[in-house]
């Protein structure tokens, strides 16, 4: 019996988009629409991100010119401060583990012509019994993002708000 | 408090008059706060049809077309999965535990759906209900089936009986796999999921009664008697769907991700939760319409308290001459009238809410039986600021034989000195 490899969420968008896109869980690439999963056990807070390559850095394609380079490298240490995740502070939560992996901007372009921006991140939070509530600040921090699809699993079952015209207030089911 | 008691001294001239006033209040409350308790409950329940499941996978579709034909058995039909495929997805390392569901056949128009004993320990509802049998136990033998609370209530069955399956949904052209009759091992308390309307048994037993079937025929010549089937090879080649426990929830994403690129079949894999969510949506429209029915209630129910209040008026105006030449400012008179109105509103919801506690209280058992609707005992959350409303609204609609009263008592003491 042929187990299946694992794949990480975080590769799944360097493979090309198949006609079937819209089953895959990070959603099709759209520009505007960034999606946020959050999977919550004991004390740990697992967050994946997705932003399109646009809207992180306006451009999906290898940085030509300094000023792209520096684009986004400001996009990923951005991402990986985090500071566009609030979660309810007497949840008392701290950043363990960040991870931010730009697909697409290196030399050669992916399929689809696509470039995303991935990130992940492990947070450990003392009084999880008080994480109701989050803010995802997304929109705020790449002003294109119109739109962010926020999955979430928790004790409670799975989830899913959608954040959009400036909201940034995500309920967390308990 | 002088107020107070000159008006409770007045409402008790008035007692029948009051009493049907109350209980016109009364009863839009008990309306109003039952809709909201109806409609809060309905969602609740429905969203957590499959709970402690944490991904539901079929063939690729979209989520609410997968969730509707494997968990709701309605819809159009999504396609079959593999049994090779389904034995990967088990064999992930993340996977703790997996529930196969088998979609296709019927008796007397409820869906069988073949799955494992499993079934019974990890499909749960609600805040973490399991099934429980209200008499008998899970299958055991091939030819045994579990069936829902509304199979049992509607088609009268028992444990011990037997029941013919037919093969697809019925229909003038029924065929039938009298060949292979199941006996009912169990009945299954009422859940008010779609399992209430179901009747379950094993996959060896889906396998079985086709074992003799070739494209929804029974081929002549090639009959497996029942006992026959139990010794041939009963592993299936298909499933409609699975559940999927995890070890931790935090893998559920990467495990999702995985099976929805699984390369060797095109699968789904969606949480459970984010796909009722979704439908709910769909459906949410009935909701809205529960709301204005239960704000419509509301206002008759007030110009009922505000057309009782303003036909009193009427043969109260000695009363409101005698206050008035005792010295009462026609301030009094109009405050007198808003405290009334505000008594009355305050005895009709309580009466309201206890009304709809006790029924909730009494029908609570019959709802879920006979509707499948689980009716929580506890107030639904948005129900204190709806009997704020009611309160407002109550005093507010004193405000207009207040005024009225007001307005005559000035009239009458101009009357008086003239
Ligand atoms: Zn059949």
């Amino acid at each position: 019996m042929k187990a299946l490899p694992l794949v990480f969420p975080f590769l799944l968008a360097a493979l090309p988009i198949a006609a079937h896109a819209e089953a895959r869980q990070l959603g099709p690439h759209v520009h505007g629409q960034a999606s946020v999963n959050i999977a919550v056990e004991a004390s740990t807070m697992d967050v994946q991100v997705s932003l399109p390559g646009h809207d992180a850095v306006g451009f999906e394609h290898p940085p030509g010119t300094p000023a792209e380079q520096a684009a986004v490298d400001k996009a990923t240490a951005s991402l990986n401060a985090a500071a566009w995740l609030v979660p309810a502070p007497a949840a008392d939560c701290t950043l363990a583990l960040a991870r931010v992996s730009p697909h697409g901007f290196g030399g050669a372009t992916e399929a689809g012509g696509h470039a995303d921006f991935d990130a992940s991140y492990h947070f450990t939070c003392r009084r999880m019994d008080r994480l109701d509530q989050l803010d995802v600040r997304l929109a705020s921090a790449f002003p294109s993002v119109a739109k962010v699809v926020v999955s979430l699993i928790t004790a409670a079952g799975s989830s899913q708000q959608v954040l959009e015209g400036g909201v940034s207030h995500v309920g967390v089911p308990q | 408090m002088k107020l107070l008691s000159l008006t409770l001294k007045s409402l008790r001239q008035r007692k029948a008059g009051v009493a049907l006033t109350v209980f016109t209040v009364a009863l839009s409350v008990f309306l109003l706060l039952g809709v909201e308790r109806v409609r809060t409950d309905a969602r609740q329940g429905f969203a957590s049809t499959v709970s402690g499941t944490d991904l539901l996978v079929g063939a690729r579709s979209g989520p609410v077309t997968l969730l509707l034909y494997s968990i709701f058995h309605v819809g159009e039909a999504t396609n079959n999965i593999t049994w090779k495929s389904y034995q990967a997805i088990r064999a992930m390392p993340e996977v703790a535990w997996t529930v196969p569901l088998s979609l296709g056949d019927s008796h007397r128009g409820f869906r069988v759906t073949g799955t494992t004993a499993d079934f019974f320990t990890h499909y749960h509802y609600g805040r973490g209900n399991a099934l429980a049998f209200t008499s008998g136990k899970p299958f055991a033998d091939l030819y045994d089936a579990v069936i829902g609370a509304e199979v049992a209530r509607q088609l009268h069955y028992k444990v011990g009986d037997r029941i013919v399956l037919s093969h697809g949904l019925g229909g003038p052209n029924l065929a039938s796999h009298a060949d292979k009759p199941f006996r009912i091992s169990g009945v299954v308390a009422p859940t008010g999921t779609p399992v209430d309307a179901t009747i379950a048994v094993s996959l060896e037993a889906i396998e079985a009664i086709h074992v003799d079937w070739r494209s929804g025929m029974r081929l002549p010549g090639l009959e497996a008697s029942a006992d026959e089937a139990r010794r041939m090879d009963l592993t299936p080649k298909a499933i409609t769907a699975a559940l999927v426990g995890l070890h931790s929830r935090l893998s559920a994403f990467a495990v999702q991700g995985a099976i929805n690129d699984y390369d060797e079949e095109p699968l789904l894999a969606v949480l459970p939760g984010v796909a009722l969510g979704e439908l709910w949506h769909l459906i949410g429209t009935a909701e809205n319409a529960l709301r204005v029915v239960s704000g419509m209630v509301l206002l008759v129910g007030m110009s009922g308290m505000l057309t009782a209040l303003l036909g009193m008026l009427g043969e109260r105006r000695r009363e409101m001459a005698v206050l008035r030449a005792l010295g009462a400012s026609t301030r009094t008179v109009f405050s007198l009238l808003v405290m009334e109105s505000t008594l009355l509103t305050i005895a009709g919801m309580l009466a309201g809410v206890i009304l709809l506690d006790a029924t909730t209280a009494l029908a609570h058992d019959y709802l879920l039986a006979v509707a499948g609707l689980v009716i929580d005992e506890t107030p639904a959350p948005g129900e204190g600021v709806l009997l704020l409303v009611v309160l407002a609204l109550g005093s507010l609609a004193g405000c207009i034989p207040g005024w009225v009263a007001y307005r005559r008592s000035l009239a009458d003491g101009l009357q008086v000195r003239l």
